[in-house]
């Protein structure tokens, strides 16, 4: 499969097989260059070899991709510890498919799921469905451990829906409401 | 040494978490059995399992379990427990809570309740502190009559001033005066919000610091009188009065200025009539004017980094002292060896303004390797209930000198892997990277400070500040791209966790804090 990595504000096309089998190695291709490589899930190592005989161990401390049925586009955000040091990268990655070109040309509604970032339960909800919102409003207030956390926007749009109520216990990723731009 | 006047055999720990865990293994050492409580929401938690029984506290909330006087003597009565070890937080500055544990006919390992009743009340304790000559932060004892009074302590305290109103706290009624022009409107703004906020007019005045550095020593006495001090810990690094890094000894400090404020922090806890193992916190306006803030009459979250520069297992020493052990050495005996260093680790999001991240442990490697220790409750698999503190683990180093501590701090952070769960340890990782920190050039207000710094750290793509190869951003895009191919493959390797949107975000806010 091919994909495109943007990081940095760069884009990187990378090539991969399309099924990556752990403990196995495969050819990846980056920059022009071919390279084999392991994925050793459990020890949180990827192993890199580019012929010359040494191997590179590529530390996977944290590593997080956050997708969603009916999206292409993949939030990563990972800490990989490469060259001697530590790495916390930012980034998107969606196939490269011929004639989708750019990151911003999504196709799609112009409305907006706001999820929820952190488990825990919906004290107060401070919209109502059909109200404005501008950058930087505050939508609503869940506590969890012992805090009270605002869910703001920097959208300025519609409420459109809302699909939690007060006192609901929400988990990372549940929908809250959806603004329509 | 001498015998013991009474021998514990059994403990009932209040508490839950990583210091629950931390004192289990003491007593273990120590030949003494442990009694773990555990809420419903701590049903699977690690300290319920490694003690050598438990009993269940029914609830959830804090206040229906870890906070509940009576489920507690419930379960001491029930189990048999002759002592009980509070912890840190819930219980552990409840003078009512160690009285009804002493009427019950079991020991308290802490201080008497009357010490801490006299260190609980901070006016109280201020005074008393006055009077043994321990250094306050300079200021009217009295409430303030009139502008013409201010004036007269401004110039003999000197500016910046903080006028505070007598009922206030959390940041209101709260007023900074920096020149004589500014005296009359702060005061009767402050009076206004005092009487609008508290009911009450009256309004204190005392210098503030700007930049202050918290600076706290740890004393331990025993029932006899003697009491050492066992030199200092710097936990200026804060995030609204959370810390999050603390360290052992204080670069901020000579060894003249050390011994100074040392003795001090023995007098105060003296004067208190203290026993036990305790802490009292000074705020610095410089190395030469440290001023008493507060005591805390238990165990503190940090006590591990004194654990490693005197060698002493400070659990194990409240437990003796509670037996009526004779502390063994004086003062002259003792001497900070090297340097060590804690980070909190706290299920946070840096990037999210450091949100609450609950989850479930996916995967888990701790550090290891020489002098490197790691407290914590968790485990593969545990889900970490949002009921309670968000703080799971503590990773501490040892070392002989503090570069080689921030070293060793880098080394062993860069091996905690904790899948699952987003923790603060890239906060700690670009404080070690940050030049002021580096330089021991820094106060409580290093992370508001420092703010663009931390938003480029969290936010953005970036490195650790060591020095590494420039031209690997292809290869860092390759591995992206496994990860991505990885969540089709039968082992994802990867968390999926629905959703980050750069369109929202979160700001937190404590309601009610640890230390």
């Amino acid at each position: 499969m091919d994909l495109r990595i943007e990081l940095n504000g760069r884009t990187h096309k990378v090539a991969l097989p399309a099924r990556i089998t752990p403990g196995q190695a495969f050819a990846l291709e980056v920059a022009g260059q071919t390279l084999s490589a392991t994925l050793l899930p459990h020890a949180a190592v990827l192993v890199l070899r580019n012929g010359d005989g040494l191997e590179r161990n590529v530390h996977l401390r944290r590593t997080v991709v956050s997708s969603f049925a009916g999206e292409m586009e993949s939030q990563l955000r990972a800490e990989i510890r490469l060259g001697g040091r530590m790495h916390y990268t930012h980034a998107t990655g969606q196939p490269d498919l011929p004639g989708h070109e750019g990151g911003q040309a999504r196709s799609g509604s112009r409305e907006q799921v706001v999820r929820s970032q952190i488990t825990g339960k919906i004290l107060k909800i401070l919209i109502k469905k059909g109200d404005q919102t501008t950058s930087g409003q505050a939508l609503l207030v869940i506590e969890a451990m012992k805090m009270e956390n605002r869910v703001f926007t920097q959208l300025a749009g519609t409420v459109s829906s809302i699909g939690v109520k007060e006192g609901d216990a929400v988990s990372t990723g549940k929908e809250l409401l959806r603004i329509k731009l | 040494m001498a015998t013991p006047a009474v021998k514990i055999k059994r403990v009932l720990i209040a508490n839950r978490g990583e210091i629950a865990v931390r004192i289990i293994r003491t007593l273990r050492e120590m030949n003494i059995e442990s009694v773990a409580v555990y809420s419903d929401a701590d049903f699977d938690s690690q300290h319920r399992y490694l003690a050598d029984y438990a009993v269940r506290l029914p609830g959830t909330a804090s206040a229906d379990t870890y906070l509940q006087i009576p489920k507690l003597l419930a379960a001491v009565a029930s189990s048999g427990a002759d002592a009980v070890h509070p912890g840190y937080g819930f219980l552990s500055e409840s003078s009512e809570f160690a009285r009804q544990v002493s009427e019950a006919g079991a020991i308290f390992i802490g201080p008497p309740p009357a010490a801490m009743d006299r260190m609980g009340n901070k006016i109280h304790a201020r005074n008393l502190m006055a009077q043994h000559g321990v250094p306050v932060v300079p200021g009217a004892q009295a409430p303030l009559r009139d502008a013409a009074e201010l004036k007269k302590l401004a110039h003999e305290i000197g500016y910046p001033l903080i006028l505070k109103a007598a009922g206030g706290g959390g940041g209101r009624g709260m007023r900074v005066v920096r020149q004589d022009s500014e005296l009359e409107a702060a005061l009767s703004a402050c009076q206004r919000e005092a009487v609008a906020y508290f009911g009450n007019p009256e309004v204190f005045c005392e210098r503030y610091i700007e930049r202050p550095r918290h600076i706290e020593f740890q004393v331990l006495f025993d029932a006899h009188g003697n009491g050492v001090h066992l030199f200092e810990r710097d936990c200026s690094v804060q995030r609204r009065h959370q810390k999050l890094f603390e360290e052992a000894p204080s670069l901020y400090l000579n060894e003249k200025q050390r011994a100074d404020i040392g003795a001090k922090a023995v007098a105060a806890a003296r004067a208190a009539g203290y026993v036990n193992a305790g802490t009292i916190e000074f705020i610095c306006e410089s190395p030469d004017k440290a001023y008493f803030m507060e005591m805390n009459t238990r165990i503190q979250v940090e006590h591990p980094v004194t654990e490693m520069i005197t060698g002493l297992d400070l659990i194990a020493w409240q437990i003796r002292v509670a037996q009526g052990e004779v502390l063994p050495f004086k003062q002259s005996d003792l001497r900070p060896h090297g340097w060590a260093m804690e980070a909190r680790i706290n299920a946070e999001d840096p990037a999210l303004d450091f949100a609450p991240a609950a989850g479930t442990v996916q995967a888990m490697n701790l550090p290891g390797g020489p002098f490197v220790r790691v407290d914590t409750h968790l485990y593969p698999g545990y889900r970490i209930p949002d009921a309670y503190d968000s703080m799971v683990a503590k990773v501490i180093v040892w070392a002989n000198t503090r570069p080689e501590a921030v070293k060793r701090m880098q080394r062993a952070l860069s091996e905690l892997r904790l899948e699952g769960v987003q923790t603060t340890v890239p906060f700690h990782e670009a404080l070690l990277a940050l030049p002021a920190f580096r330089e021991g050039d820094f106060t409580t207000k290093l992370i508001e400070e420092q703010a663009d710094y931390w938003r480029k750290s969290f936010r953005e793509s970036g490195g650790d500040g060591n020095e590494g190869d420039e031209g690997d951003e292809p290869t860092l895009a390759a591995v992206l791209g496994v990860l991505t191919a990885s969540q089709q493959s039968a082992t994802p390797i990867v968390e999926s966790a629905p959703s980050t949107r750069p369109s929202l975000w979160n700001e937190a806010a404590r309601r009610e804090g640890l230390e």
